[in-house]
C-alpha cells in the first residue's frame, strides 16, 4: 500500500502572492495524483530516499498540473476536476503565470538536487509536453486524421510524463543504463498510449465511472482516438455525419446502430490488448536489467495496464 | 451509466506470439533478414535504439497465410513511381533521335533500355533493404509501409532479387559498350556516384542534400547523356543535357516531395535534408516554387530545343493544378493535419500528369 502525501508545502510558493496559492489550492486538491503514486510506488521499491521521492513526486506533479493549466485555457475548458477552470476564476494571464511559475520551480528544485541527467530529461520532458499540446491544437476541427498521427501527439503530450515516472527515478540513483532507459520509454510510450485511448472511451460512455461528459472532445472539435478507429475506412461524407452527432443515441445510428458500435469497442480493445501484451513482454525484457533488490518492482509495474486501460480499480 | 462497464475482460482476445532479440543476440541478423521458419513470418512491430549496438527489435511471428498480400505486391515492390521517372525519359530520347537520326541501332538501344531498367529497380530494392535494416523504413507509419515492413517479401528476398537484376543490369550494358566503348566514360561516372550513394548510405546519404543533388544528378544529365551515347555514339550534346537537366530538376521536386511525406519521421532521425532544414512553414511554400522553377527551365527547354507552342501549351496546363497545389499546401496547419497526404498526393499526382504530358508531346 502507499502511503498518502503532501505534494506541496506552503513555503513552496511566496506567502506574498496570496492568489498565487490559492490557484495552487484550487489547482492540487481533487486531483488523483496518480502520476505521483507511480512515483512513489517506483520509489519504494527501488529504495530511494525520502527527500529524492518528494522531490520526484513534486516534479511531476508540478509539470502536470502546469500543463492542466495551460492546457484549459487553450481548449476554453470551464472547469477542471470539476471546480472552475484557473482561467476562468483567475483570469488567463493568472493562469499562464502559475503555469509558468510551476515549471520553473520543478527547474529550481531539480537544479539544486544537483543531477544533470534527470535536468536534462525533465527539460526534453517539458519540451515533448509543450510540442504535444501545439501539435493538438493544430489538429482541433480536424475530423480527418488518423490514429497514428493522433498517437503521435499522445506520444508527445500524455506518454511523455509516464516515461518520466518509469526513467526518472533511475536516473535520481545514477542509473544510467542506455539499454534499461530505452525499454522503460517503451513502456511510458505503451501506458501512455493506453491511458490516452481508455480516456478516449470515456468520452463514448464506455467504463465511464469518472462521470465525464459524453461526446465532450467531439464537439469540442476534435476526433480523439476511438473517434478516429471508428471513422477508418469510412468516406468524408460518412465521417462528416458521425462527427455532427448530437448526442451518444445520434453517435450510434451515424454508425449504422448500437451494435455495430459495440462491435467497433470490442475491435478497439483488441488493438489496445495487443499493446498491453507488448507492455508485459518488455517488462520481461526488463527483469534482465534490473538488479535482483530492484525487481520486487516487476509485481507492482505489472498491474499498471489494468488500471490504466481497462480502469480496474482493484488493481491499484 | 456506462453501457460497457462489464466489459473488462482482456481474457476474450486471444494473445499473439511475440519475441525481442538484441543486437548482440545470435539469431539477431536471422530475424532482421527474414530467415524464420518457412511457416511463419516475423514481422518488425518496435524497434528500440535504432541503430546503435543496444539495438532491440520486437517481432510480432504470424503463419505466412495470415498475411494479406495483394494479388500485384510485387508492383510494390517494383515502385511504378521511380520506374516512371527512370524511363520516361528514354522514351522521350528516344523519339528525339528517331525525329533526326536513322537506323536505329537496336542491340544498343535495348541493351541501354534493358540496363537502365534492371539498374533503377536493382537500386531501388536496395535501398529498401538498406532503410529497412537501418531502421528507418521501421519507424515508418503503416500508410507509408513498404513490402518489406508488411510481409510480404523477406528482406533477405529482396536483397537476392536485387542482386540478380543488378548482375542483369551489367550483362545488358555489355552489348552497348562493345559498340560504343567511349559511354564507359558516362557508365563510369554514374557508377561512381551510385556506388557513392550506396556506399554512404549507412550514414543516411540520401537524407543529405548532397546526396539529393547526386541523385537528381543520376537520374537527368547521367542518365539522358548515357542513353544517347548508347543510341547515338555521341558522348555529349547541348539539347540532350540540358534535357537532362531539366529531368534532374522534377527528380529532384520528386525528392523534396518524398522527404516532406516523411518530415516527422525524418525530423526525429534528426536528418538533415532540404525539408527538413527548411522546416514546415517554408518547406510549403518551397514545394510549388520547385515546381515553377522546374516549368520555368521546361519552357526554356522548349524555347531554346523545342517549340515556343509547347513551352506555352505546358505552362497554360500546369499552372492551374500548381496554384491548386500551391493552395493546398498553404491550408495545412501542422504536419499532423489529416489534409497534410492528400498534399502530398496532390504533388504526386502533379509530377504524373506531367509526365503523361511529356509523354504525349514526345510524339510531335
Amino acid at each position: 500500500m502507499i502511503k498518502e502525501f503532501k505534494i506541496y508545502d506552503e513555503q513552496d510558493f511566496p506567502a506574498y502572492l496570496p492568489k498565487l496559492n490559492s490557484l495552487f489550492d484550487d489547482l492540487f486538491t481533487g486531483g488523483k495524483g496518480f502520476r505521483a503514486k507511480l512515483i512513489r510506488m517506483m520509489a519504494e521499491n527501488l529504495n530511494i530516499p525520502d527527500k529524492t521521492e518528494l522531490l520526484l513526486a513534486q516534479t511531476i506533479e508540478f509539470i502536470h498540473n502546469a500543463s492542466l493549466l495551460h492546457d484549459d485555457l487553450i481548449d476554453r475548458s470551464q472547469l477542471r476536476r470539476g471546480k472552475t477552470s484557473a482561467w476562468l476564476k483567475y483570469t488567463p494571464e493568472y493562469a499562464v503565470l502559475a503555469g509558468d511559475y510551476l515549471l520553473a520551480r520543478v527547474m529550481v528544485n531539480l537544479s539544486s538536487f544537483g543531477n544533470i541527467q534527470l535536468v536534462q530529461f525533465t527539460s526534453q520532458t517539458i519540451s515533448d509536453l509543450l510540442e504535444g499540446e501545439w501539435l493538438q491544437d493544430s489538429i482541433v476541427g480536424d475530423f480527418f486524421v488518423n490514429m497514428e498521427q493522433l498517437d503521435r501527439i499522445h506520444n508527445l503530450k500524455t506518454a511523455s510524463l509516464f516515461k518520466w515516472c518509469l526513467r526518472a527515478p533511475f536516473l535520481a540513483l545514477n542509473k544510467n543504463d542506455e539499454g534499461l532507459h530505452h525499454l522503460l520509454e517503451e513502456m511510458g510510450t505503451l501506458l501512455g498510449q493506453l491511458f490516452q485511448r481508455s480516456d478516449d472511451l470515456l468520452d463514448y460512455d464506455i467504463r465511464n465511472d469518472e462521470g465525464k461528459t459524453i461526446l465532450g472532445d467531439l464537439k469540442s472539435g476534435y476526433l480523439n482516438s476511438f473517434g478516429a478507429f471508428v471513422c477508418q475506412r469510412k468516406s468524408r461524407r460518412e465521417i462528416d455525419q458521425i462527427v455532427k452527432s448530437k448526442d451518444l443515441n445520434d453517435f450510434y445510428q451515424n454508425l449504422g446502430g448500437k451494435k455495430i458500435f459495440d462491435e467497433k469497442v470490442r475491435d478497439f480493445d483488441g488493438i489496445n490488448q495487443e499493446l498491453i501484451q507488448l507492455y508485459q513482454h518488455h517488462l520481461e525484457s526488463l527483469e534482465n536489467r534490473l538488479e535482483k533488490s530492484e525487481k520486487k518492482l516487476l509485481p507492482m509495474l505489472s498491474p499498471l495496464t489494468d488500471i490504466l486501460y481497462w480502469r480496474k480499480v482493484g488493481a491499484r | 451509466m456506462s453501457s460497457f462497464s462489464s466489459e473488462r475482460t482482456s481474457d476474450k482476445i486471444s494473445p499473439m506470439e511475440i519475441k525481442s532479440i538484441s543486437r548482440g543476440a545470435a539469431e539477431f541478423q536471422r530475424y532482421l533478414l527474414g530467415h524464420k521458419e518457412d511457416d511463419f513470418r516475423a514481422l518488425p512491430i518496435r524497434s528500440l535504439n535504432v541503430g546503435t549496438d543496444q539495438e532491440m527489435i520486437t517481432y510480432r511471428i504470424v503463419k505466412k497465410n495470415q498475411i494479406h498480400r495483394p494479388p500485384f505486391y510485387y508492383l510494390a515492390l517494383l515502385k511504378p513511381r521511380v520506374l516512371l521517372v527512370a524511363l520516361l525519359p528514354l522514351f522521350f530520347l528516344l523519339k528525339m533521335f528517331l525525329h533526326t537520326h536513322s537506323p536505329l541501332p537496336l542491340s544498343s538501344t535495348i541493351g541501354a533500355a534493358l540496363g537502365v531498367l534492371f539498374g533503377v529497380l536493382a537500386g531501388s530494392l536496395k535501398n529498401d533493404f538498406t532503410d529497412y535494416i537501418s531502421g528507418l523504413d521501421r519507424l515508418l507509419p503503416e500508410e507509408l509501409q513498404r513490402p518489406i515492413q508488411k510481409g510480404w517479401a523477406t528482406p533477405w528476398k529482396v536483397l537476392r532479387i536485387s542482386q540478380v537484376l543488378l548482375v542483369l543490369s551489367l550483362l545488358c550494358a555489355i552489348p552497348v559498350v562493345l559498340q560504343f566503348p567511349n559511354i564507359l566514360f558516362i557508365l563510369a561516372l554514374g557508377g561512381t556516384m551510385a556506388l557513392w550513394t550506396q556506399v554512404r548510405n549507412q550514414d543516411d546519404f540520401k537524407f543529405s542534400l548532397r546526396g539529393e543533388f547526386a541523385i537528381s544528378f543520376l537520374f537527368g544529365p547521367i542518365l539522358s547523356l548515357g542513353f544517347w551515347n548508347a543510341l547515338s555514339g555521341e558522348t555529349y550534346r547541348a539539347p540532350v543535357f540540358a534535357f537532362g537537366l531539366m529531368w534532374g530538376l522534377f527528380v529532384h521536386f520528386l525528392i523534396h516531395l518524398q522527404n516532406f511525406s516523411n518530415a516527422m519521421l525524418a525530423s526525429q532521425f534528426k536528418l538533415k535534408n532540404t525539408m527538413t532544414r527548411l522546416g514546415f512553414d517554408r518547406s510549403r511554400w518551397f514545394l510549388p516554387s520547385w515546381f515553377f522553377l522546374c516549368l520555368i527551365v521546361y519552357m526554356i527547354f522548349e524555347i531554346y530545343f523545342g517549340s515556343v507552342f509547347f513551352a506555352e501549351v505546358g505552362a497554360a496546363l500546369f499552372i492551374p493544378p500548381l496554384i491548386y497545389f500551391s493552395n493546398l499546401l498553404r491550408k495545412l496547419k501542422s504536419p499532423l493535419s489529416s489534409g497534410y497526404l492528400r498534399a502530398s498526393q496532390t504533388g504526386y499526382t502533379l509530377l504524373l500528369l506531367f509526365e503523361f504530358y511529356l509523354f504525349a508531346r514526345s510524339f510531335f
